[in-house]
């Protein structure tokens, strides 16, 4: 079964995995004892292990100093224990971005949402601060995404194979040649190892409605 | 059937006339049905480069009698397809210094206006956040705008860089904003936006702001406008302001009031209760009775610098108390 990165057809943008572990919200706190040139946050997690990964949600706070957090979670009998940061012993984190502290209003680059993956470093006792959403790919069947990519191509466009392609668009409004537009996507995808058990083309202006395809060669890089 | 490929004739070359909007890549695939094909391009002609701006018409000469991928090439031909792909910037985009902020705009905006004016030496450059190269603006008043091609439905960020900490003024002219956000402080004493934005909050990285005119902005609440103790005139006349944000905005300045000047501030909306004394000294239990502390608190007003809180055309400080 081919796999592929996933992208979006339309915007050709990456699709990030979906995510659906528990988030937790960091807020700001006053530390009489921190640095004052510093901002500190709490914020609670359900389990009290700190080399798992944390999902957190902080919202934009426009003040350029470094940010402190402070991680907590409940115990058995309810009370609130915070985690002590096995480098230094203090109950606050540093929250870094490789490697380097980062300020509270430079992380929105981040994330532009507020949702961040921390990941506690040990060598410098830090928290790295990670975009929640899009920091990885997705990988799955590309059997679909390679015929709609194909049906989408025009001819010329993609270089490494520059006579591929059904190329929809120049079909648009065109119901006269829907025929012709059905027998190049047969031929356009044969090529490539897929078969089209059904397609669905609006007759008054071209459009693809549905698309039903399956493998019928094993691999489909140069036959 | 294609005709943009002539027999120079002399038994080693041959000349192809560029399409518009054609690469040295789509040419090399034309030609050879291959980019490998773009080394001969090169050798034959020395004027070419790779990231050259070809024109229709061009004419670029070509080895004849090797084709290095004939399929592909002959198919091309068959089809009548002549590649042009265009030159894109999608992919470099250089490293720039002085991240300051970024604007978003709503899906169904297609240009964006603003004016930045600024003293001295300054470098401001702008990534549009679409396929066209990042602009720079070196002389005062930059008049920034652009207008957007290609994808529509997308929501657009585009993304300021700001090299020195000169004082600089804002105007941004485009109305349909979801939100500004300032990573690092803007020496900054103007700012101005007739955006229906509802987050404030980037006003207070917006280092020794005097004046701001936001006479259209629907804002969850106004109490990081309060924390500005800079602002000199703070101009509010919105319609979607409600009584209630009013009231923690006035009441907020009251008890922040800290080491600032008075100031004048507009707004259409009245704040709830009655322009009055408080009943417990320095404790206002509604809007209007902040105001009536900001404009009557004799350590607060003097016979140089008087708050001037102006509602709906009416200056309280002018106006004597119920």
């Amino acid at each position: 079964m081919r796999k592929d990165i996933i992208i979006d057809i339309h915007s050709g943008g990456f699709v990030s995995p979906s995510k659906k572990n528990e988030v937790s919200v960091a807020y700001q706190i006053e530390n009489k004892d921190g640095e004052a040139s510093r901002i500190y946050l709490t914020t609670m997690i359900k389990r009290g292990n700190i080399e798992d990964d944390i999902n957190v949600l902080i919202p934009y706070i426009p003040i350029e100093s470094v940010c402190m957090l402070r991680v907590g979670f409940f115990d058995d009998s309810g009370n609130e224990i915070h985690i002590r940061n096995p480098k230094n012993n203090s109950f606050y984190f540093e929250m870094q971005s490789y490697q380097k502290p980062i300020v509270a209003s430079e992380l929105p680059l981040i994330n532009r949402d507020g949702l961040f993956t921390l990941r506690y470093n040990q060598d410098t006792g830090g928290m790295e601060v990670y975009d929640m959403v899009g920091f990885d790919f997705e990988i799955k069947e590309s059997l679909y995404q390679d015929a709609m990519l194909l049906i989408q191509l025009i001819k010329g466009g993609y270089l490494k194979h520059p006579s591929s392609g059904v190329g929809i668009q120049n079909y648009f409004n065109s119901p006269a040649k829907t025929q012709e537009l059905g027998r190049m996507m047969i031929d356009e995808l044969e090529d490539d190892g897929i078969r089209v058990v059904n397609a669905d083309i609006d007759n008054d202006n071209g459009t693809l409605v549905s698309l039903d395809v399956d493998e019928i060669k094993l691999g489909y890089e140069e036959q | 059937m294609k005709n943009n490929k002539i027999d120079n004739k002399n038994g080693l070359t041959s000349t192809y006339i560029a399409a518009p909007n054609q690469n040295i890549y789509d040419i090399a695939v034309d030609i050879h049905g291959t980019i490998d094909g773009v080394s001969d391009l090169l050798v034959n002609n020395s004027w070419l480069t790779l990231d050259i701006d070809i024109k229709g018409g061009d004419k670029i000469t070509y080895t004849s009698g090797v084709t290095l991928d004939e399929y592909e090439a002959e198919r091309l031909d068959m089809f009548g397809v002549v590649p042009a792909t265009q030159n894109r910037n999608t992919y470099y985009r250089p490293k720039l210094s002085g991240k300051k902020f970024d604007v978003f705009l709503n899906k169904d905006v297609l240009s964006f206006d603003c004016i930045i004016e600024f003293d001295g030496e300054q470098e401001i450059s702008v990534d549009w956040g679409d396929n066209s190269d990042i602009e720079v603006f070196k002389s005062s008043p930059a008049q920034i705008s652009h207008s957007f091609y290609g994808e529509e439905g997308v929501e657009r960020t585009i993304r300021f860089y700001i090299k020195t900490d000169e004082v600089i003024n804002i105007d941004i002219k485009t109305e349909d904003l979801i939100n500004i956000m300032v990573y690092n402080s803007i020496n900054t004493r103007f700012f101005s936006t007739k955006s229906n934005m509802g987050d404030v909050r980037f006003f207070n990285l917006l280092t020794g702001i005097q004046r701001i005119t936001a006479s259209n902005i629907s804002p969850e609440t106004l109490a990081p406008l309060s924390k500005l103790i800079t602002i000199q005139d703070l101009d509010i006349t919105s319609s979607k302001i409600k009584p209630k944000q009013l009231d923690e905005f006035f009441i907020s300045l009251v008890k922040n009031y800290g080491e600032r000047l008075p100031a004048t501030i507009k707004t259409t909306t009245k704040p709830n209760g009655d322009f009055k004394e408080p009943n417990i000294k320095n404790m206002p239990q509604n809007g209007m009775e902040a105001v009536w502390m900001l404009v009557n608190e004799p350590a607060w007003n003097t016979d140089y610098h008087q708050w001037h809180i102006i509602i709906d055309g009416i200056d309280f400080a002018n106006v004597e108390e119920k």
